[in-house]
């Protein structure tokens, strides 16, 4: 039985199966690690952990997992770290190789037969930011690597590419697909089930918190909860500072993601000539606010988008849209 | 200066300036210098060199070393990740993409 993996900043989604039944297994993708300085520590350390996700180290040091490394770190007014930044692998996290390592042989388990296949998802090259750090290449090579230590051939496609795989089946594959993450958005174009325009931009979910937390004063991973929880609609005011924030800076995010769509469309010499209006599907956790798609496609037209637009959906499953789109590119693959 | 005085100064110039040329260049083909002009050899020369020189490259991705994670011991009895099963059939939708596929070769 084949799988699909969707490697992303926020979270490592496994789909698997075929016939009839689909099933994820999602983890948050978040570490956060306390190291204890006397023996007294540990124990009490250790008792509070009590029923939480977490790993020991050889230097003694507790590697909290998951969302439950998210709230230790708002109980201590701190941010909890990635294993992964913007779409790749961590470059300023020590820990991040490993941790990824351990999350993704956890998730995606041993391989029951030797060489069964696997698909995961890759972030495309960003359209603005030149950056050393950014190296999907190398990243690619790790997740290949740490899948292939449980047993999987795993091949690579790109995360946007997956999520049209996922969402334009009833329009013969033909459309513009965007998959917003926390680290980034990724867009393509298809036609018939070939990718045309593959791209990416540096700013989604995260740099919404990151702003909303300098805005504020508040962590990072505080605005993240209040983010999660609370109740705001992209671009509209609201009571709660923090969710005025974030609102705000949602609005700004779309502007520019819109606009750098715009301009890749406007920019790009060999775009075919599409004979129908295209379907637009937006996916992903950073998605999910209130007003999200509604406020994209005004913003959208607003910029000037050069194609016809059919409308602007969202992804059936916003959050497992690209994990199985690499599950159906696993069958064919 | 007059007039006059000025054209015949002008004139003394130009000749001496022409006497000199031709002596440059009859020094040149006696040293047995191409009657070429230099510049549009040079030119021919590099790209002679580039049409038989192979550009050679160094491979200077990143080399991925051991990731072990062998040394990271559990603390729980936790299974990491949550499970949700969805009535799903993605077989049509997977027959539906490797037919455009192979029609596009």
């Amino acid at each position: 039985m084949a799988k699909g993996l969707d490697v992303g900043t926020s979270f490592i989604v496994l789909a698997s199966g075929d016939e009839g039944a689909v099933e994820y297994k999602d983890f948050r993708d978040a570490f956060y690690v306390i190291k204890p300085t006397t023996p007294i520590a540990t124990k009490m350390i250790e008792k509070g952990l009590a029923g939480k996700t977490f790993v020991k180290d050889t230097d003694g040091s507790f590697i909290i997992l998951g969302k439950d490394a998210i709230e230790k770190a708002v109980e201590r007014n701190d941010s909890a770290k990635r294993p992964m930044f913007r779409g790749v692998v961590s470059s300023k996290e020590k820990d991040a190789r490993r941790v990824l390592s351990y999350i993704l042989k956890e998730v995606a388990g041993k391989a029951p037969k030797k060489g069964e296949k696997l698909v995961f998802c890759v972030p495309a090259q960003p359209v603005d930011q030149e950056d050393d750090d950014f190296d999907v290449g190398y990243h690619e090579d790790v997740v290949k690597k740490i899948l292939e230590e449980c047993g999987y051939d795993s091949r690579a496609i790109n995360e946007a590419e997956a999520l049209c795989y996922s969402e334009l089946a009833d329009d013969e594959y033909t459309g513009v697909a965007l998959s917003w993450g926390a680290g980034m958005v990724n867009v393509c174009v298809m036609l018939n089930g070939e990718p045309i325009v593959k791209f990416s931009t540096t700013k989604s979910g995260d740099w919404v918190d990151r702003m909303a937390a300098v805005a504020t004063g508040e962590t990072d991973s505080v605005v993240q909860a209040e983010k999660e929880n609370g109740d705001f609609t992209v671009g509209k005011p609201n009571e709660n500072q923090v969710l005025s924030a974030v609102a705000t800076y949602y609005d700004r995010l779309i502007d520019y993601t819109a606009k750098q769509l715009t301009s890749a469309m406007h920019d790009h010499k060999s775009l075919p000539k599409f004979k129908d209006p295209l379907p637009v599907v937006v996916a992903g956790g950073t998605t999910k606010a209130k007003g999200f798609v509604a406020h994209f496609e005004k913003k959208l037209k607003d910029s000037g988008f050069p194609l016809p637009v059919k409308h602007v959906k969202h992804a059936a499953d916003p959050l497992h849209a690209v994990a199985r789109g690499c599950l159906i590119a696993s069958q064919i693959l | 200066m007059n007039a006059v005085e000025m054209l015949l100064c002008g004139s003394v110039g130009f000749v001496a300036g022409y006497i000199c040329g031709k002596l440059g260049r009859i020094t040149q083909l006696l040293d047995g210098a191409s009657s070429q002009p230099t510049t549009t050899s040079f030119i021919s020369n590099v790209v002679k060199e580039s049409k038989t020189k192979k550009k050679i490259e160094i491979d200077d991705t990143k080399f991925v070393t051991d990731i072990s994670a062998s040394e990271l011991k559990s603390g729980s009895d936790q299974v990491l990740g949550t499970v949700t099963k969805t009535d799903d059939n993605i077989s049509s939708a997977a027959s539906k993409l490797a037919q455009l596929k192979r029609m596009k070769g």
